[in-house]
């Protein structure tokens, strides 16, 4: 069943990354809230804040694994123990890393929809788009 | 014939004579001579009479009375001459004299013939003496037959047999009383007749018994037969009778004598001995055992079927055969030197391990017992074998001998070295490969303690474990024990222990198994060094490969996504902050990059080498560096060593205590003086340095995993790079050392420092 999203969140530590999203975003997407969290820390404390407002929250998340203080794993560690209810986002993994390791990690979180590796393209993204709206 | 008639007439007449007195000259004297003379044979003459008479009325049965009567006639005829005489001096009565001689004549004369015809007879009859002689020896024969009859009574009774004679002219019939005994005839009942007999008997027998024993008169011959009665008591007896029949003159049946015999008893026994012999014959043929009879020559007489079984012969076959055949030839010589001794008498039995061939040739082992049989003259009849089969048992034992050799074998000759100790740790027996192990000779060995061979710290554990053994609780233990060699090297060994028990459940003693592992020991210690080394390598390329996938490809990504909206037709504000940002990106690849190097110069380990540093003037070092920041935060070092000198490169050992000082001071306390509290000791095989500070702390609940990761940092708004850590935990790993740490937040962190003592584990 394909639902529209609405909504994005950007977990990563890298500045450019975000400005470069953003601005795919406006152009190949609909859409129109982009959470922007340059770090876990930062992104756990807004989910616990609207935790029981699901309708801020995004329906897509771009997560990065190495950011400082709190990285993606513990994120998404944090993330599972908060259990908001009726809150299912599509989670993506993008990251620089190319580890078998973190991919085999990655694999072991039901949460997570996809591993996507850095550089993404505009087109990367529109691939990532359709796929998280069809799921 | 007038002189006859008047003789008679004048009988009395005495007028014809004078008497004597006047006839012829009688003095007085010789008158009353005469007279008295005669008148005293008178009447001695008539008393003898009398007493004859007397003697032969008074006994009677006398033999001879004619004669006593004779005697006596002849006596008084005698006596009445002589009166008469002596009479006739006063009346010469001579007619009546002369008739009284001439009847006194004649009854002489009778007596004299009678005494004649008597003569022959008299002249054969005894003396007095004799008479009493003979009467004596009558009375010797009356008491012989008496005592013969007693015996005979006696005889009866014990022989159990009575006998009887039936006079058949008068159908008498004679019993003993023994035969009144057998037959249990009561006092009262007499049987004295052939009828009295036929009607003791049963009456259905009755008729049967007439017709044989009138078939014995009418045959003239008795038939010796068993008869069956039952007595007044219901007791059935079984008599055997016995006897003949005797003839007259004309040799008619005149007598049937016979005795009769009680076999009850015989017959008993005789019913007993077939009982048993039927019990023998039984359990002969069911036997579990073997059995045999077999023949003095060694013949099979008969065989049971568990004895057929066992030599796999069938009975017939068994009987064709003897047993010399059939047994296992090294064994024959024993056993016919025992079956000869028995022959001859010297044993009554015997018993012994023999083995057989059977017939399809395999050996059957057995415990074979023979008795010897003998007949009644004491000469041997025939053999009782008796054979039960071991084979099973023997083959057993020979598998278990052959176990034990091999045991003994595995004992003496095997490399592992082995030993019997006693419960109290005394050697009992040492193999060859213990004595090598430990370069004693085989008496040095035995003789010296096992205390003073082992390492003392393992006695209690020892102790422990052999208690445990006794007990039960454990079979058997297995342990790495530090021995020591005759030239006073340390020996490595795996000892195993378990202890054999009798069969009283008693320990016997322990056996020791010691496997030298000094060498394994060097070669685990190297390869597991290797291993470490591999391992930390491994470790290493992952931590490389996580800084290149993060550290370096991160930016390298973001400068491609940069280079791409550059070149597109994005907006000029667009493309001018993103020019801005290339320079960042590159510094940080740089910057990672010279990093890398740093971390790649670690594991090449170019230039340094392990030393011995000392602390005190590592840590000086690090204040002097950070001089100003001590300053501004007035913060207090104290040092606590009891260790002086480290075996660690000067310089990292400098770099840990810069790291590790100037995190205390920048993430000190706002709310106290920082205190750094540096202490150095021994433990566990290790030196250890402890810097603990009364910082702000790390929460090690989400920072546990990372605290030593490339550029990780856990306090926001303070200027760190997360490289510090990471290098100086990179420093001590390769070394063989180890950091870690312990925080509680708001009061302040612990780093605890291990270092090696030794270079056993240094890369």
């Amino acid at each position: 069943m394909q639902t529209k999203i609405d909504s994005i969140g950007i977990i990563d530590d890298d500045e450019v990354f975000h400005f470069t999203m953003k601005i795919i975003i406006r152009k190949v997407s609909g859409i129109n809230t982009v959470h922007q969290f340059y770090d876990g820390e930062q992104a756990i404390e807004y989910f616990k804040q609207n935790a029981e407002n699901i309708h801020a929250l995004p329906e897509l998340i771009f997560l990065d694994l190495n950011m400082p203080y709190m990285d993606g794993w513990q994120f998404l560690d944090e993330f599972i123990e908060l259990s908001i209810k009726d809150y299912q986002p599509q989670v993506y993994v993008v990251t620089s890393s190319n580890n078998q390791e973190d991919i085999e990690k990655s694999e072991n979180y039901q949460l997570i929809s996809g591993y996507k590796i850095k550089p993404i393209s505009k087109d990367d993204f529109i691939l990532i788009l359709k796929e998280a709206e069809f799921n | 014939m007038n002189d006859l008639t008047d003789f008679f007439r004048k009988l009395l007449d005495t007028s014809d004579w004078p008497p004597r007195w006047h006839c012829g000259k009688w003095t007085e004297f010789h008158g009353w001579l005469y007279i008295i003379s005669d008148l005293l044979i008178w009447s001695a003459y008539f008393a003898i009479p009398i007493i004859i008479i007397r003697f032969i009325t008074r006994k009677k049965h006398q033999r001879f009375i004619k004669l006593y009567f004779l005697f006596a006639a002849f006596i008084l005829a005698c006596g009445a001459t002589h009166f008469m005489d002596a009479v006739i001096f006063w009346f010469p009565a001579y007619r009546l004299s002369a008739l009284i001689r001439f009847f006194t004549g004649i009854i002489s004369w009778v007596t004299v013939f009678y005494l004649i015809k008597l003569l022959p007879y008299a002249f054969s009859l005894k003396t007095a003496i004799q008479l009493d002689n003979e009467i004596q020896a009558g009375k010797r024969m009356e008491a012989d037959l008496l005592s013969i009859n007693h015996k005979l009574k006696e005889a009866e009774t014990m022989g159990g047999f009575g006998h009887f004679e039936w006079n058949i002219k008068d159908n008498s019939l004679l019993w003993s009383d023994s035969l009144r005994n057998i037959y249990g005839i009561p006092d009262n009942i007499q049987v004295k007749t052939y009828d009295e007999f036929i009607s003791i008997l049963p009456p259905d027998k009755q008729e049967e018994a007439r017709l044989e024993l009138d078939g014995y008169v009418h045959r003239k011959e008795y038939k010796d037969h068993y008869r069956i009665f039952t007595d007044k008591n219901g007791i059935e007896k079984t008599l055997f009778a016995r006897g003949k029949v005797l003839l007259d003159a004309e040799g008619n049946a005149d007598k049937v004598i016979g005795t009769v015999q009680d076999l009850t008893f015989i017959k008993k026994q005789q019913s007993l001995l077939k009982q048993s012999q039927d019990t023998f014959k039984n359990i002969f043929d069911h036997a579990a055992i073997g059995m045999a009879l077999v023949g003095t020559d060694g013949k099979f007489i008969e065989a049971n079927e568990a004895l057929c079984n066992m030599l796999g012969y069938d009975k017939e076959e068994l009987k064709l055969l003897n047993f010399q055949v059939i047994t296992y030839g090294p064994d024959l010589t024993l056993d016919l030197g025992y079956l000869n001794e028995v022959l001859d008498g010297n044993m009554q039995n015997y018993k012994m391990e023999k083995r057989y061939i059977r017939k399809d040739g395999s050996i059957l082992w057995t415990i074979l017992s023979v008795s010897l049989v003998r007949n009644e003259k004491g000469k041997p009849d025939f053999f009782i074998s008796q054979i039960i089969d071991i084979t099973s048992r023997k083959e057993q034992e020979l598998e278990l001998t052959q176990s034990r050799e091999n045991l003994d074998n595995v004992f003496k000759y095997s490399p592992v070295g082995k030993a019997l100790v006693d419960i109290s740790g005394r050697w009992l027996d040492v193999n060859q490969s213990l004595c090598d192990m430990f370069g004693y000779t085989r008496e040095e060995m035995l003789n010296m303690p096992l205390r003073n061979m082992s390492d003392a710290a393992d006695e209690q554990q020892d102790k422990e474990l052999i208690q445990q053994l006794l007990e039960r609780s454990i079979n058997n233990y297995r342990i790495e024990r530090k021995y020591f060699r005759k030239n006073g090297a340390l020996m490595w060994g795996l000892c195993s222990a378990s202890i054999i028990w009798n069969k009283q459940d008693e320990p016997l003693f322990l056996i020791l198994q010691v496997i030298d592992i000094t060498e394994n020991k060097k070669l685990i210690g190297q390869l597991e060094e290797k291993n470490h080394a591999l391992e930390y390598n491994i470790s290493q390329v992952n931590e490389f490969n996580r800084i290149i996938g993060h550290n370096l490809r991160s930016p390298a990504a973001s400068l491609i996504t940069m280079s791409e909206f550059i070149e597109s037709d994005e907006s000029l504000d667009n493309k001018l902050f993103l020019i801005s940002k290339v320079k960042d990106a590159a510094s940080a690849i740089t910057g990672t990059l010279d990093d890398l190097k740093e971390f790649v110069d670690i594991q090449l380990n170019r230039k340094i080498r392990l030393s011995k540093t000392n602390i005190k003037a590592s840590v000086q070092y690090a204040i002097n560096m950070l001089k100003p920041q001590m300053e501004e935060t007035g913060a207090e070092i104290r040092l606590d060593l009891h260790v002086e000198e480290v075996l660690f490169p000067k310089i990292y050992l400098e770099s840990m205590f810069y790291n590790l000082l100037s995190n205390a001071l920048k993430y000190r306390s706002a709310e106290r003086k920082p205190v750094i509290t540096i202490s150095s000791g021994f433990r566990d095989n290790m030196d250890y340095i402890i810097v603990k500070d009364n910082g702000i702390g790390i929460d090690l609940n989400k920072y546990k995993n990372h605290l030593f990761k490339y550029k990780k940092t856990f306090h926001k708004g303070y200027d760190s790079n997360g490289v510090g850590l990471f290098l100086t935990k990179n420093h001590l790993s390769f070394f063989g050392g180890s950091i870690s740490v312990e925080s509680i937040l708001n009061e302040g962190s612990s780093f605890i420092i291990h270092l090696k003592k030794d270079e056993t584990y240094a890369n």
